[in-house]
């Protein structure tokens, strides 16, 4: 359904990607009584159009690295740069989704998606846009149902088109499909592929998921922690060229999944 | 086993009554217990089993009601009541939902006035009576203004209470979208609490009447607390009854109103 409906709007928007670099970027927190470094060395060249998937253990920094990137939060040193700006403050240029939709419950789905509008969009501009992102993302019947009275799924279908209403430079996705069911979270992915390929834009997402990185993903990153007090790094970074449909048998994808699972601490003998 | 099973049949069957009570329409449900009550005072003041001045006969209550509408003097007394309730509500609850807010979004605000706004919370409603009379002397001034004060604390604490209890994920997600300040506030932040205001507005206007008694109680020349106390100077029992039974009627229909209002909003805003 949701394949078909990207088939029938085969015309790309022109990309808005920026690129991204990371340099010397680390973040420790602080608190009273101690201090906690999650991040340090961080150093990235992200091509505008890239689709990266940022893997890692819980709590290794993997949201802290995309909040940075959005403006959410700051780096303790280093600095982060998407296009021609340093980022300083909320970066207008990006757009999240967040693991949780994060809808007005007093707003319709429209009246969601167009939250995302960059500002400045003239009214009729914003509407076609909206118009096409929610045909885009299979949401044509749910226009006027308030977040409540929609699933999971189509909910965060609704986040992902506010996101892309921006017509974001760099579009962060945190842990996007986590909370969905197995199912729901396939049909997510390919949907994230078509509005790849409709709206081409650079695509940083933070993912538990080592098949979800495998198959949607140009460049998969990787962020652990050499020791145990450590702050955590770029441990390993894989480059797939495949494209898209990717076969999940096919040998290097085989032996990428095996080695980014041992690299998780999961034997992949098992799984 | 066996007995746990015995023991809960009964209670099913119970419970298979009151569903069938329930199947009535609710305000016949509601008006059982008023009726009980007003023929049990029917049965015991017309038979004498109580004395007539200890309490009157519900008839002499209606009756003394109609002796009131007809002087006049009862449509003035609501009259005045009703304007000083609905002045001191509209600008307590406006004077809470501005100071309310402030508190609630502001940290700084919080720090500064949190401490001393609870403080003024804690006096009891009659303990500003005698200063108002003072300074404002008997007129209008003083009771608005008490019930100003009980309007404004229900409004204040939800309101302030609220916009801090705002969902944090909602707010990050729109500053996200580069919304701050004022945007933000009315994008976010305010819709969020509309219901929550729409409580604290019920809260207030039942303590207005509360406060609006208090302030007649005490010092006033009109009004249904003037007609409480003239009532128990005079000895006068079925015009106090009959006080009370106004001032729990207009209580009710004036909440009621607004809880309409209440469930409009939170359907709208939730």
């Amino acid at each position: 359904m949701i394949m078909a409906l990207s088939l029938a709007l085969p015309q790309a928007h022109t990309s808005t990607a920026l690129d991204v670099e990371f340099s010397n970027v680390s973040r420790t927190f602080t608190t009273k009584s101690e201090s906690r470094a999650v991040l340090s060395d961080i150093n990235l060249q992200i091509p505008a159009g890239q689709v990266v998937a940022i893997l890692g253990a819980s709590g290794c920094g993997k949201s802290t690295l995309l909040r940075a990137v959005s403006g959410l939060d700051q780096p303790s040193t280093g600095s982060i740069r998407t296009g021609k700006r340093n980022v300083d403050g909320i970066n207008e240029l990006c757009a999240v989704a967040f693991q949780e939709p994060r809808l007005l419950p007093w707003r319709s789905v429209r009246e969601n998606i167009a939250l995302g509008l960059a500002p400045g969009t003239s009214k009729a501009d914003g509407a076609e846009l909206i118009d096409e992102l929610i045909e885009l993302t299979g949401l044509s019947h749910a226009t006027d149902l308030r977040p409540r009275e929609i699933s999971g799924g189509m909910a965060q279908r609704v986040s992902l088109a506010r996101a892309l209403a921006r017509r974001p430079g760099v579009l962060l996705l945190d842990e996007p499909f986590g909370a969905l069911d197995a199912l729901t979270r396939l049909k997510m992915q390919d949907l994230l592929l078509s509005i790849h390929a409709s709206f081409p834009t650079t695509i940083l997402m933070v993912t538990h998921d080592v098949d979800e990185a495998l198959t949607l993903a140009d460049r998969v990153i990787v962020l652990g922690r050499e020791g145990q007090d450590t702050a955590a790094t770029v441990i390993k970074e894989l480059s797939m060229s495949a494209s898209h449909p990717r076969k999940h048998n096919e040998d290097q994808f085989i032996a990428h999944r095996a080695g980014l699972l041992r690299l998780l601490g999961v034997d992949p003998t098992n799984h | 086993m066996s007995t746990t099973v015995s023991t809960r049949n009964p209670k099913k069957a119970k419970s298979g009554v009151s569903a069938t009570i329930l199947r009535a329409p609710h305000w016949l449900l509601s008006l059982i217990l008023p009726v009980i009550v007003l023929v049990i005072w029917q049965v015991v003041t017309s038979t004498g089993i109580v004395a007539p001045w200890t309490l009157p006969t519900p008839t002499s209550v209606v009756t003394s009601a109609v002796e009131l509408l007809r002087d006049g003097d009862l449509g003035k007394h609501i009259g005045i009541s009703t304007q000083r309730v609905l002045l001191g509500f509209f600008f307590g609850s406006l004077l809470g939902l501005l100071l309310g807010a402030l508190v609630g979004l502001s940290k700084l605000a919080d720090a500064l006035l949190g401490l001393s706004i609870s403080a003024l919370r804690a006096v009891p409603s009659l303990a500003w009576v005698p200063l108002l009379v003072l300074w404002m002397k008997m007129g209008e001034d003083s009771k608005v203004t008490l019930v100003i004060i009980g309007a404004f604390f229900p409004v204040f604490t939800t309101v302030a209470l609220a916009l801090r209890h705002v969902d944090a994920q909602l707010v990050e997600a729109a500053r996200s979208f580069g919304l701050n300040g004022i945007k933000l506030l009315r994008t976010v932040q305010l819709p969020a609490v509309v219901p929550s205001i729409f409580s604290g507005l019920r809260l207030a206007l039942a303590q207005s009447w509360l406060f609006l008694v208090a302030a007649e109680l005490l010092g006033a020349s009109m009004g249904l607390g003037f007609l409480l106390t003239d009532s128990q100077n005079n000895g006068r029992l079925d015009r106090l009854i009959m006080t009370i039974i106004l001032l729990a009627i207009f209580g009710k229909i004036t909440d009621a109103l607004l809880s309409i209002a209440e469930r409009w909003a939170i359907k709208r805003w939730t």
